[in-house]
């Protein structure tokens, strides 16, 4: 079986069996990257795909070999579709607080059936928190990189991040299985 | 002692209490319940990773880019389908291509059938076979007349395919709108809402051993339809003031 840096080379010359087979073995991933970050707009989402796909192919002269090739691909992906998401606005207003509204799921007997997954829960938060939540806790950015791709402070990430895990923790109660604090009287930091 | 503040309980997903914090936890079964939810909201997300979708990119139209760009410099286009293509006259499809294309297709209209039976509706739709009940007369294209039984080549039995998948995908977001019958009680709704969410989880896995098969992401793409078509019927009798966006 041909190894990946063969691939690699073939493709840097051309050969489209190559990068097709690159694509394949790779494009469920970047795909899902993609979707998750830009939500559930999917023309968007095929749009920004296609572009990573190009820039990819585009930048392939330029991979070392440093990490691996899946690994070097999907930070192409995050970035590419971080500036993608900055074009259409959407990430815009980075810095502002995690919306506290959450019209779409009352009454509290329907909650359950308004968010089953993680990925339809984070649509209910804002695009900063979201863009944050996504890249902490599911792609495993650290708070120093997302601070850089997204053009805020490391503790502006943690801010938002915590925001956004709080908010997902109610909104995915039913699933994490433990009742929502009631009880905010004495809330504060032992500290 | 006071509770952990919201956003403390949320970093100790991933980070270490302090000395403070892990005697306080110790002893507050809230905090700790807390603490608990966030971390497992913390693995559901980092499995959230390996979660694969619809795919978003196509060879085809991908590689023609690619072309425009110089970036693929020679030789003649791959086709998307070529586990599929066979020239016309040549040789028959393969009966794994065969296989496919009927599993394609049984998936479509055993959906129909079971979505139809379920809600109590006659299992062919008004017409479907050629013949109005009430009118008596032709009166749409699904008519055994126009239905294909044999193609002329693979390309065209992919066309046809795709022509009536597009079709039903159109009359289940039709009847979603319409189709008061089908539209049943929320509790039916939301039982089927459930149903859908089980076969798309396996949906899910099978496109993880599959990403890129068709039949399993045509089945997945309708069972995706279907769950929508559902979601949307059960905002049309949800009180005044409650939508639902997901599920």
């Amino acid at each position: 079986m041909e190894s990946e840096q063969q691939l690699i080379q073939r493709a840097i010359q051309g050969d489209e069996p190559a990068m097709r087979l690159l694509w394949s073995r790779h494009a469920p991933h970047i795909d899902a990257v993609v979707r998750r970050l830009v939500g559930q707009d999917l023309d968007l989402a095929a749009d920004v795909a296609q572009e990573v796909w190009i820039q990819i192919f585009r930048a392939l002269p330029q991979y070392r070999g440093d990490s691996q090739f899946g690994t070097w691909a999907h930070r192409i992906a995050v970035n590419r579709t971080l500036n993608a998401l900055r074009k259409t606005r959407r990430l815009a207003k980075i810095e502002t607080e995690v919306e506290e509204d959450s019209a779409s799921v009352e009454p509290d007997a329907e909650r359950s059936l308004m968010v089953a997954t993680i990925e339809n829960a984070a649509r209910k938060l804002s695009p900063g928190a979201r863009a944050v939540f996504l890249l902490h806790d599911v792609e495993g950015y650290t708070h120093e990189e997302i601070a850089e791709r997204l053009g805020i402070t490391s503790g502006g990430s943690k801010s938002q991040l915590f925001k956004a895990r709080a908010k997902l923790r109610t909104l995915l109660a039913h699933l994490v299985d433990t009742p929502v604090r009631k009880d905010t009287t004495n809330v504060a930091s032992v500290y | 002692m006071l509770h952990l503040s919201i956003d403390r309980l949320a970093a100790l997903a991933d980070e270490q209490p302090t000395a403070a914090e892990r005697l306080h936890l110790e002893s507050c079964a809230e905090c700790a319940q807390e603490v608990a939810a966030h971390r497992s909201l913390l693995a559901m997300a980092g499995a959230e990773r390996d979660v694969m979708g619809i795919p978003l990119t196509r060879w085809d139209a991908l590689s023609r880019r690619l072309r425009e760009e110089g970036l693929i410099v020679a030789g003649e286009p791959l086709s998307v389908t070529a586990e599929f293509a066979t020239p016309v006259g040549k040789r028959r499809p393969s009966g794994r291509a065969l296989m496919r294309f009927a599993a394609a297709i049984m998936l479509v209209v055993g959906g129909t059938v079971m979505g139809r039976a379920s809600t109590g509706a006659p299992i062919l739709p008004d017409g479907f076979l050629g013949t109005s009940p009430e009118r008596g007369v032709a009166v749409r294209p699904f008519s055994e007349e126009t239905i294909p039984t044999t193609f002329a080549s693979v390309q065209e039995a992919q066309e046809y395919k795709e022509l009536y998948e597009a079709a039903y995908r159109n009359a289940v977001t039709y009847l979603a709108a319409h189709d008061s019958i089908a539209r049943g009680t929320p509790a039916a709704m939301r039982a089927r809402l459930a149903a859908l969410d089980d076969v798309s989880r396996t949906m899910s896995q099978a496109l993880r051993d599959a990403p890129y098969d068709p039949v399993i992401n045509d089945f997945y793409i309708n069972s995706f339809g279907q769950r929508e078509a559902t979601l949307r019927q059960l905002n049309t009798v949800l009180p005044q003031g409650v939508r639902m966006n997901g599920f």
